[in-house]
């Protein structure tokens, strides 16, 4: 599937991926549907491997904060040991939306829910994929926090939105493919590996009952936000595709 | 003709009473019968639409109740009461049953019902992208494995009322039976309308067949009518033509034969007026004949007789001058005795004369007309001595009839006598002569207590009877038997002609 014959590897899933970097074998990979921490962790120093993660970026989530509450809010983000180099992705996107960021610190001990309840007062919490500290448990009781404080939780899956989360954009199964079919298309044509990114494409869904709950008023402007791949008949509604072309490359 | 009740001979009213019973009679037991569908069926609407209700609102609240906002969770039980006119009040409570929203109806009062169910905390499995191992797919449906197990954070009591839906079902199925009624009464009229339709028909069938019965034959029915109707009026048409055929030829053979009775009627009459006159002709023959050979007897012999006796008695007395005078005393003995013979011969060959010429013809009834010698008949029957007592009456305007008539109701008498002492065993009997001067008839009646007999056998009775019959009507009279257990009773008119002697031939 390459220009000049060689081989490529697709891998999808932390457990693919990993037996890639194990493998003794090593072609130019391309890793799907793992998140970037996972990635992270996985691939280390591996070289030629590129990814595109499983959630989508910093950006599109504070842009989907900027959208449902129509109204310069302060958002809070939940970052561990292991995320905190998202940071400063967090402040330039908070900056770019006009939304105020305040950051969380939280352990792989500590109980997140007990620190977003003692944490300042801030309009939208957003989470991202952190092992080290968003479980099941902590997940509810994230939730059920924030729920006494009337803030929204902006997650990243759609499954999320209908546990109880206020909305999340996400990047769905032919999001990814799309988005892997332009990859291995500039792939071929340069025999460059792209570098690892969010998704390009990708859309929201809004759990309309925890919107009201937190008396928002969803607009069609926020239902309809998504990235969709560009067609001659069609153009990308939602945030322009740049919005998620500001992936940062893997260390 | 057929006697119909009043007032009930208008069809319609015939038919309209039945239906109007039947359609109210129906009506009740519908009315009934969906009220009670109703309140049954709404009773599970109720109870159905509340727990979808309270589904509905358990599920629209739980992250309202969750994060205390009470405005919005005020705002959604005001909405779902709105939607739902059933509800007569909402109420959410929270996990230490405190209200947090309350919202009521108009006539919550009026509630029937009341369900009530916890809110928990859904705990759906989620994917956090934590796994090592699995991909991690940002559209993957959520597992809603243990939902079951979350927290209760809250209630929802709901409580309903049955009037909303009970009156729009009330209202839905009222309008489907005043359609029904309409239909109904449509259907009814238009029954009426063909039923009416066909009685006239029936009415001109009817009328045409009595007619028929009547004896009007001319009877002629369109005979376009379609279907049975039609039929039955060429039928009828067909069939007045076969009758007034079938009585013309019955006439016709009626008239035939009418005549030809008519002819042996007047040939029989003419034969019994014959046969009467002869048997008239031969019993006047009769009788004449007895009369001369009376008169004869009585002129005659009867003289003769008494001319004998009266030398018999001189004889008798030239032979006693003899005897007593001793001339000849043996012989004057003799002659005296062949004398006193001839004496006591002569006198009772003069009476036996004497009783036949009575027989033949009384002498009296020439003398003395019909009434004196009925009762000289009468008085010599008593003076028999017989058992029976015979009575004679006669009405005074009775003259003294002699001629046929007299004989004639003279022999009925008779016989009629002589029957009664020979078969009656009466005790008594009257005798009566009637005399109707209008129409100059003479009436005899001749009634007795007797055993009676059996007039259905008078032909087999004897000769009696029949010589009696045959006599009277003879004389152009006639005679009536009436006979029981209790008597008999002879019944005899006889006409009077102008020319019937009432003196004496002589």
């Amino acid at each position: 599937m390459c220009p000049d014959g060689a081989q490529l590897t697709l891998s999808v899933g932390p457990a693919a991926l990993r037996d890639v970097t194990l493998s003794a074998a090593h072609y130019p990979t391309i890793s799907l549907f793992v998140t970037r921490e996972e990635y992270r962790n996985i691939v280390g120093t591996h070289t030629d491997i590129s990814a595109v993660y499983a959630e989508v970026s910093p950006n599109v989530q504070l842009q989907l904060v900027k959208q449902l509450y129509q109204r310069p809010v302060r958002v809070a983000v939940m970052l561990s040991e292991e995320t905190d180099d998202l940071r400063g992705l967090f402040a330039s996107a908070a900056a770019q939306a006009g939304l105020t960021l305040q950051i969380i610190r939280a352990t792989r001990s500590s109980d997140p829910g007990r620190a977003v309840a003692t944490a300042g007062n801030f309009d939208a919490l957003v989470i991202i994929p952190d092992p080290s500290v968003l479980s099941a448990m902590s997940f509810r009781t994230i939730l059920e926090a924030t729920y006494r404080r009337g803030e929204g939780v902006i997650g990243f899956s759609a499954g999320q939105v209908g546990a109880g989360t206020l909305a999340a954009p996400f990047a769905s199964l032919s999001d990814i493919l799309a988005q892997l079919d332009e990859m291995l298309g500039a792939y071929r044509t340069t025999g460059d590996l792209p570098a690892p990114t969010y998704p390009r494409y990708w859309s929201v869904a809004i759990n309309e009952s925890v919107a009201h709950s937190l008396d928002l008023v969803v607009t069609d402007e926020a239902r309809q936000m998504a990235s969709r791949p560009n067609r001659a008949d069609e153009a990308p509604p939602g945030l322009p595709s740049h919005a998620s072309g500001d992936a940062p490359r893997s260390p | 003709m057929k006697v119909r009740s009043p007032g009930l001979d208008n069809i319609w009213i015939r038919f309209a009473i039945p239906v109007v019973i039947a359609s109210s009679v129906m009506l009740v037991f519908s009315i009934v019968m969906l009220s009670h569908t109703f309140q049954r069926d709404a009773n599970d609407d109720v109870t159905q639409r509340a727990r979808l209700l309270m589904m509905a609102v358990e599920a629209s609240t739980q992250f309202d109740v969750m994060s205390g906002n009470r405005e919005q969770l005020q705002r959604t039980i005001e909405h779902a009461m709105r939607e739902e006119p059933i509800v007569a009040r909402i109420q959410i409570f929270d996990e230490r049953h405190q209200i947090m929203a309350s919202a009521s109806a108009e006539n919550a009062e009026q509630a029937v019902a009341q369900f009530s169910t916890p809110i928990r905390t859904e705990l759906s499995t989620v994917d956090l992208f934590n796994s090592d191992t699995e991909p991690h797919i940002g559209d993957a449906p959520p597992s809603h494995a243990s939902a079951a197990a979350g927290r209760v954070i809250g209630f929802v009591e709901v409580r309903v009322r049955s009037k909303p839906i009970i009156a729009a079902r009330m209202r839905g199925s009222l309008y489907g039976i005043v359609l029904t009624l309409l239909a109904g009464f449509v259907s009814v009229a238009v029954g009426l309308a063909v039923g009416v339709r066909f009685r006239q028909q029936l009415r001109t069938l009817i009328h045409a067949l009595r007619q028929i019965g009547s004896g009007d034959l001319s009877v002629e029915l369109p005979g376009k009518s379609p279907g049975e109707i039609g039929a039955m009026e060429r039928t009828i048409n067909q069939m007045a033509r076969e009758l007034d055929h079938t009585r013309g030829e019955l006439e016709a053979r009626v008239r035939e034969r009418t005549d030809e009775l008519q002819k042996a009627i007047e040939r029989l009459a003419a034969s019994d007026q014959q046969r009467q006159r002869l048997i008239a002709g031969q019993t006047a023959m009769l009788e004449e004949e007895r009369r001369r050979i009376s008169v004869e007897m009585h002129d005659h012999i009867n003289s003769n007789l008494a001319l004998i006796q009266l030398l018999s008695n001189d004889l008798q007395e030239q032979s006693q001058r003899l005897v007593d005078a001793h001339v000849a005393p043996v012989e004057g003995a003799r002659m005296l005795e062949a004398a006193t013979r001839i004496g006591d011969m002569t006198q009772k060959l003069y009476s036996t004369a004497r009783g036949i010429v009575r027989t033949l013809r009384p002498e009296s009834l020439d003398v003395l007309g019909l009434p004196r010698t009925v009762e000289e008949l009468i008085h010599q029957f008593n003076a028999a001595g017989g058992h029976c007592l015979v009575q004679f009456t006669e009405s005074p305007n009775i003259p003294p009839l002699r001629g046929p008539v007299a004989v004639t109701a003279y022999r009925v008498i008779q016989e009629a006598l002589s029957n009664i002492v020979k078969h009656a065993n009466a005790v008594q009997a009257d005798v009566s002569l009637l005399m109707n001067s209008e129409v100059r008839e003479l009436q005899l009646v001749v009634t007795d207590n007797g055993c009676g007999f059996d007039t259905r056998n008078i032909g087999a009775a004897g000769i009696g009877l029949a010589s009696m019959r045959e006599r009277v009507e003879g004389a152009g009279g006639q005679m009536l038997i009436r006979s029981g257990r209790t008597g008999t009773t002879i019944e005899v008119t006889l006409p009077l002609s102008d020319a019937e002697p009432t003196t004496n031939p002589r």
